[in-house]
């Protein structure tokens, strides 16, 4: 069993060159790119989550380790086995159509990019057809909803419906978010889940995947 | 000048005018070098024709433009209740505390549960702001949770209007609302004329951080502008999230954001009142809530506030609001502070004072009356020490003598009660605290706040309120 620790602890730091220095000594001594990955990396970036959850790191802080992740994975992707390795699972990512809030929903794509999620982000305003389109584009298994405006909280219902109406509710999981979102909502419109904050969405997330 | 009697206003500057200077031009540059991006058709041919430059949606702004609607805009602005009565001055260095608008959740004061605000909270909130005497004017306070969320907006301001005579500032999704409420309004102060002398209701719109309109926005300000109605252009950018991480970029953003509203609403009907402001304090990097407890808050609201009298507008500034989810220590020194920096520094009109808790979530009553005590002690300071014959009491030092007491002495009876006294503060010597029922600030705090919960305003005329009726009726 290789020991990881200073590569965690590399990463957990936010240490760019550091990191992908051990990186790069690890594949020179001969360590499986898989293994790094795994074992070094995605370990790492769940210690990091865990201490953003219980606020012994800022998100500035959890991002800077998440670039560390992603310089990694330059250098690791073309050395991986498989497609899936890399990817947790893919997620689509909007503000509801109506909606032009967005600064919740762009903190809980790059966490969720930063503990390896494939996340595609249509951005705000965005109408069930156009969620449905790129679910189905991108293959993805989680769609994430985010609204600011009780005004635009049934557009979550709306979406969903939708989902349901092109067969592919079945197919995902169903995370929503945003200030006046609750967990009673969530239940009320069969959504799957609800996060309060970007921290909880990423989790979710990979209870989802 | 009569050195007899002086007075002297407390002042506190948080940023000297070289930095006012400064953060002006940063702010001009900002308009001119970066503009705000906008997709409503009118908004942007308004612009335009006024001398922006628009590429797609982008909007750049040449700082003569910013600069010449800070000129025709009014440099003071008076409210009223409803009942035509002018009690909000703004002006100056002047502040008037008022509470907040759409939270979330209400905290009962006699059982202490925390339930969804519904319509019935808004009333009851609404005529506790009537009662509590250092809120001078008055928003929604909360969201209508069991209303339907096309008419909740309005429902909530007629709710308001019944229940609370004060000026009242409110939020709503489009202008079909904002129509709505202000037919109410007219209904309620006596039509246009009344309207006009003195303004019954302020209408607060947002523009989204950092340098967004959306069309619903600018819909808003435009249909304002045109019928002359109060109004608000409020950002509301965040340090680190959606404004730069320090706070003189947080400011200068902030800035932008609103002047750019100015810049179109004096170009539809110069002279319009508007009242400037921004509401800036730190995202938290750790739970990635708006810090509404926030030491930032103040500072960077206090900075805005100089650049309103800078700019001599009217200004909308926030203090007295708190993170904590109790009316505990942190409710306390957050609250204080905030309202302290604000009537000092001179900040207008200062909402979310008092109904704004845990971040904007939370509804307290028990906070509501907390506050008030904290704005009474604030006030009570910023009257100064007036220096005069009467106050030195020369004569009186001289009549009571070395070794003597002025307990019974007849300018003592005069002028102890201008000392402050309070229900909720208690100074009882601790045997006597004990044997009269050892109550805690928690205690009496609740038995003042169900005692001012009793009271509601006059009711309006039967006719008026079937008018309401009707008018509620119709909303779609």
């Amino acid at each position: 069993m290789i020991d990881f620790s200073e590569l965690m602890k590399a990463i957990i730091d936010g240490q760019s060159e550091a990191v992908t220095g051990l990186v790069k000594k690890a594949l020179h001594d001969g360590v499986g790119a898989d293994d790094i990955l795994n074992n070094g990396l995605i370990k790492g970036m769940d210690i990091v989550g865990e201490k953003m959850q219980n606020g012994d790191l800022f998100i500035p802080e959890v991002l800077q380790s998440a670039q560390c992740m992603n310089a990694s994975l330059e250098i690791l992707k073309p050395l991986l086995s498989t497609e899936s390795t890399v990817v947790r699972g893919k997620i689509v990512i909007g503000t509801v159509k109506g909606d032009l809030h967005d600064i919740g929903k762009n903190l809980v794509k790059m966490m969720m990019e930063s503990t390896g999620f494939e996340v595609t982000d249509l951005g705000v305003d965005v109408a069930p057809e156009h969620f449905i389109k790129a679910i189905k584009e991108r293959n993805a298994n989680i769609v994430a909803l985010s609204a600011l405006l009780t005004t635009t909280m049934p557009m979550m219902k709306k979406t969903i419906d939708a989902l349901v109406e092109s067969g592919l509710r079945d197919k995902v999981k169903v995370m929503i978010g945003g200030a006046p979102v609750t967990q009673t909502f969530a239940d009320e419109i069969g959504a799957d889940g609800f996060a309060s904050d970007a921290g909880s969405a990423s989790k979710l997330a990979k209870n989802f995947a | 000048m009569n050195m007899d009697e002086l007075y002297f206003k407390p002042q506190m500057r948080f940023i000297d005018e070289k930095q006012i200077a400064v953060i002006h031009n940063a702010t001009l540059e900002i308009l001119e070098r970066i503009g705000v991006k906008m997709t409503h058709p009118k908004g942007l041919e308004i612009l335009a024709g006024g001398g922006a430059q628009v590429i797609g949606d982008r909007v750049r702004i040449p700082s003569w433009m910013v600069e010449k609607a800070i000129r025709t805009a009014p440099s003071r602005l008076v409210l009223g209740k409803r009942t035509g009565e002018r009690t909000v001055v703004l002006e100056l260095d002047k502040t008037y505390f008022g509470p907040s608008l759409d939270c979330i959740d209400y905290l009962d004061p006699k059982t202490h549960v925390r339930s969804r605000f519904t319509s019935e909270h808004v009333k009851v909130a609404a005529a506790l702001c009537d009662a509590l005497p250092n809120f001078e004017w008055c928003m929604t306070i909360g969201l209508a949770s069991d209303a339907p969320a096309d008419t909740a907006d309005r429902v909530v301001a007629r709710n308001v209007m019944e229940f609370c005579e004060k000026p009242l500032v409110f939020c709503c999704k489009d202008t079909n609302s904002v129509k709505n409420i202000y037919e109410m309004a007219l209904l309620l102060c006596g039509g246009k004329e009344n309207f006009k002398k003195t303004p019954y209701i302020v209408h607060y719109s947002e523009p989204i951080s950092p340098l967004v309109y959306y069309d619903p926005a600018v819909d808003k300000i435009i249909y304002c502008a045109e019928e002359g109605i109060p109004l608000i252009n409020f950002p509301a950018p965040q340090a680190c999230g959606s404004a730069p991480a320090t706070l003189a970029g947080l400011v200068a953003q902030g800035s932008a954001e609103s002047l750019s509203g100015l810049v179109l609403q004096q170009l539809i009907n110069p002279g319009a009142p508007f009242i400037y402001g921004a509401f800036t304090t730190a995202m938290d990097m750790k739970t990635s809530i708006f810090s509404y407890g926030a030491v930032e808050l103040a500072m960077s609201v206090g900075a805005l506030a100089q650049m309103a009298q800078f700019y001599q507008l009217p200004f909308f500034g926030t203090g007295g609001c708190t993170d904590a989810k109790f009316c505990d220590a942190q409710a306390g020194v957050e609250t204080a502070i905030q309202c302290f920096a604000s009537a000092a520094i001179g900040s207008g009109l200062v909402h979310d004072c008092s109904s704004w808790m845990d971040h904007g979530v939370l509804v307290s009553p028990e906070y509501m009356v907390l506050a008030n005590e904290i704005v009474d002690y604030v006030k009570h300071f910023m009257k100064g020490m007036p220096v005069t014959p009467e106050t030195l009491a020369l004569d009186v030092i001289d009549n009571v003598g070395p070794g003597g007491n002025y307990i019974q002495h007849k300018h003592t009876l005069k002028h102890f009660r201008e000392i402050r006294y309070s229900r909720i503060f208690e100074r009882m010597r601790y045997e006597k605290w004990q044997n009269s029922g050892a109550k805690t600030f928690e205690q009496r705090l609740q038995a003042l706040t169900l005692e001012l919960m009793e009271h509601r305003p006059q009711p309006l005329p039967d006719e008026i309120v079937k008018e309401l009726d009707r008018m509620q009726a119709e909303w779609k």
